[in-house]
């Protein structure tokens, strides 16, 4: 298992301003309430004693039922991975990374250099970077299956993502029966029910509708949760557009959203673990455009974290996504904004890594690039270790004036824990980069991909599995088109 | 391997300075000749270091940890080698041009090549022109190595070459350059025979520049 170290290091909100923005959105749930499109949903509230209003179909919920899911909501678990060494402890303020987000509808294809309908092979491909990329922890997806029949177009997803990767999944299911196959699949390629029961290795992605309506879309929680499936509560806004335009009225807004989904799954299964991911999104006021990779956004989104950690639960949200049409500088900028504040603030787990125009497609050279940036952020999470031995005032004194540490048995000792090594970013001479060719980040980068794809890194799925999963996508296909 | 030689390699490779010299010690009291140790053994661990440093596994203090671990196990291996062996991979008149005092890049060259078995005389900084020549000389040196770190004192690397030529020495010396500003542009320009980037790259310059002339 994974465990990353427990340090946040930046907070934006005062301890007052957390309880502020928790009050403000404890009187937005209490008073104003979520609407639900969902007949289900809407009597699992009212079963459990929300103030539903049938002709509004609005659920008001007492302070109590917050508190209670509050309660009930797993403060730990293991994220798990097909793979036991893949899986992760999620936790409040333990950060993790993740390629893409569900299903983004085209590709960027570094040969062609621009962008272009995604195929079925390219989510196998993109699976396959993902799964060899050291600093990528979770799965999602940086283009689509586009190939396939529009309606199947998720169920190939899943078959591409299931069998090539072995690290945790998190992928959305738009409605109840998508879930059903989401579900059976993952079973399949579990090798079986028991064994997908004991570990579920994949979480399912579910978000309310901005501002404060919850849709059929969430019903599948009803249908995961059955099989201890961990949940995702992930509002995902447009600032300006669908929250406020301030962020402290948007944090008020997607945390009691967010919450909503909390207490909707500790209603359907009291202790199924749940994910706090409020995401905070921006709507671009100049070009009519969800944008990530913004500065607001990243500083919002450090807020979310900041609330994840007071809430004590695992949380979610882009990081790695940027706005910028290529695997650029512009896009190196935004990722490591996103990266490093995410990082910082302990938010648990960040997606989006490889993914560019603002998540309509991903590169999986910026994948690698991305890759690259965690690496650096993780040796700025483990800041500077002081005692006696790193101080080194012995060694000062006995390398004398003037002399050098390059051969000293402390350099030797430290160097490797203490220093920063890039193993995508080429440190050479500039003769010797000049020799090979003057090659870009992303052509390395690009490089480092072709060399991953004609690998034999492939991930095995357990045995009969494959036949198992043949079956259930082709059972999941027929469902869908009933 | 011999398995003794073959600890000898390990140990080098871990930079276990101590331990090589132990194990150095018993090769002789075994009776395994002084030149395979050396060759096959210490050289032979440097060679893989050298490639284990250009791969990018191992880094400058893991490479000075097996130079001097090599270092100790050549100091009680010299009395017993043989002079073609002593002198087989070559010597070297090494040091920092007139004017600089940078040493640091010079001092990696200089372990690195006695790691690869190299007679190395290293003159130290700020040697100037003469004592280059008056060095190599007396050494019967095959090889000069000439460092710089600066743009300003780069031109003395020229004025060294020339001091060779105007001393009729040119012919009978292959002269190396190096430093952080230098290209191999500017080798070429001001009639050096190699130039390196770093200094791994120094060694297999130097021995190339060694099996492709026959210098005595």
């Amino acid at each position: 298992m994974k465990t990353s170290p427990k340090i946040a290091r930046l907070n934006f909100l005062s301890a007052d301003d957390v309880e502020l923005i928790h009050e403000s959105s404890i009187e937005l749930l209490a008073s104003h309430g979520v609407r639900s499109e969902s007949r289900p949903i809407f009597d699992i509230f009212s079963r459990a004693g929300a103030l539903t209003d049938l002709d509004t179909q609005v659920i008001r919920l007492p302070r109590e039922m917050v508190d209670a899911a509050l309660a009930t909501a797993p403060k730990s678990f293991v994220l798990y991975g097909r793979d036991p060494a893949m899986d992760l402890l999620a936790e409040a303020g333990r950060p993790y990374f993740g390629m893409g987000g569900t299903s983004e509808p085209f590709f960027w294809d570094y040969d062609l250099g621009k962008t272009r309908q995604p195929t079925k092979q390219d989510m196998v491909d993109s699976t396959r970077i993902a799964q060899a990329a050291e600093n990528i922890d979770f799965v999602m997806a940086i283009c689509s299956a586009g190939d396939v029949p529009k309606g199947e177009i998720y169920l190939h997803e899943y078959d591409a993502i299931f069998r090539n990767t072995t690290k945790p999944v998190i992928y959305t299911a738009p409605s109840r029966r998508f879930t059903t196959g989401f579900i059976e699949m993952a079973i399949a390629a579990s090798g079986g029910e028991s064994a997908f029961r004991e570990r579920p290795w994949v979480v399912l992605y579910t978000q309310p509708i901005c501002p404060m309506v919850i849709g059929a879309y969430s019903e599948g929680m009803i249908d995961a949760a059955e099989f201890g499936v961990p949940l995702m509560a992930a509002p995902g806004p447009q600032i300006g557009a669908t929250s406020p335009t301030t962020l402290a009225g948007t944090l008020a807004q997607i945390n009691a959203e967010a919450l909503f989904n909390v207490v909707l799954s500790q209603l359907i299964k009291p202790g199924i673990p749940v994910i706090y991911g409020p995401q905070t999104g921006v709507f671009d006021m100049s070009a009519f455009q969800s944008t990530y990779g913004s500065a607001e956004q990243a500083v919002a989104r450090a807020a979310v974290a900041q609330l994840g950690r007071y809430y004590d639960l695992p949380s979610f949200g882009l990081g790695g996504g940027v706005e910028s049409k290529l695997p650029d500088a512009e896009a190196a900028a935004q990722a490591t904004m996103g990266i490093i504040l995410n990082a910082l603030s302990g938010l648990t787990l960040t997606q989006t890594l490889g993914t560019m125009g603002s998540g309509l497609y991903g590169s999986p050279e910026m994948v690698l690039i991305c890759d690259e940036i965690v690496r650096m952020a993780k040796r700025i999470l483990k800041g500077i270790h002081v005692d006696q031995a790193t101080l080194a005032v012995d060694v000062i004194r006995d390398v004398g004036h003037g002399g050098q540490y390059l051969s000293h048995e402390h350099t030797l000792e430290y160097f490797r824990s203490e220093m920063f090594f890039p193993k995508l970013f080429k440190r050479q001479s500039i003769t010797d980069w000049e020799c090979r060719g003057m090659k870009s980040a992303m052509d390395v980068a690009h490089e480092r991909v072709e060399e991953i794809l004609q690998g034999s890194n492939t991930v095995t799925l357990p045995p009969g599995a494959n036949q198992m999963l043949e079956t259930a996508l082709a059972s999941a296909i027929t469902n869908i088109n009933l | 391997m011999e398995r003794t030689l073959q600890a000898i390699y390990n140990f080098v490779i871990d930079g276990n300075r101590k331990a090589v010299s132990e194990q150095v010690a018993n090769a002789l009291v075994d009776q395994i000749p002084a030149d395979q140790v050396l060759n096959e053994a210490l050289i032979g661990a440097m060679t893989e270091v050298g490639i284990r440093f250009q791969n990018g596994e191992y880094y400058v203090p893991e490479m000075l940890a097996s130079a001097r671990a090599m270092q100790g196990g050549l100091d009680i291996l010299k009395p017993h080698l043989t002079t073609e062996s002593i002198r087989a991979k070559g010597r070297i008149v090494i040091g920092t041009v007139k004017g600089d005092l940078h040493d640091i890049g010079k001092n990696l060259v200089s372990m690195m090549l006695e790691g690869a078995g190299f007679d190395v005389i290293d003159l130290g900084v700020d040697v100037s022109p003469e004592r280059f020549v008056a060095a190599a000389k007396e050494s019967k040196a095959q090889l000069i190595g000439l460092s710089a770190l600066l743009t300003t004192t780069m031109p003395n690397m020229k004025s060294t070459i020339e001091t060779f030529v105007e001393h009729g020495m040119r012919e009978s010396v292959r002269i190396i350059v190096g430093g952080a500003p230098v290209t191999e542009a500017y080798a070429r320009d001001i009639g050096a025979d190699g130039y390196a980037s770093d200094a791994t790259r120094a060694v297999n310059l130097s021995k190339l520049l060694m099996e492709k002339e026959v210098l005595t």
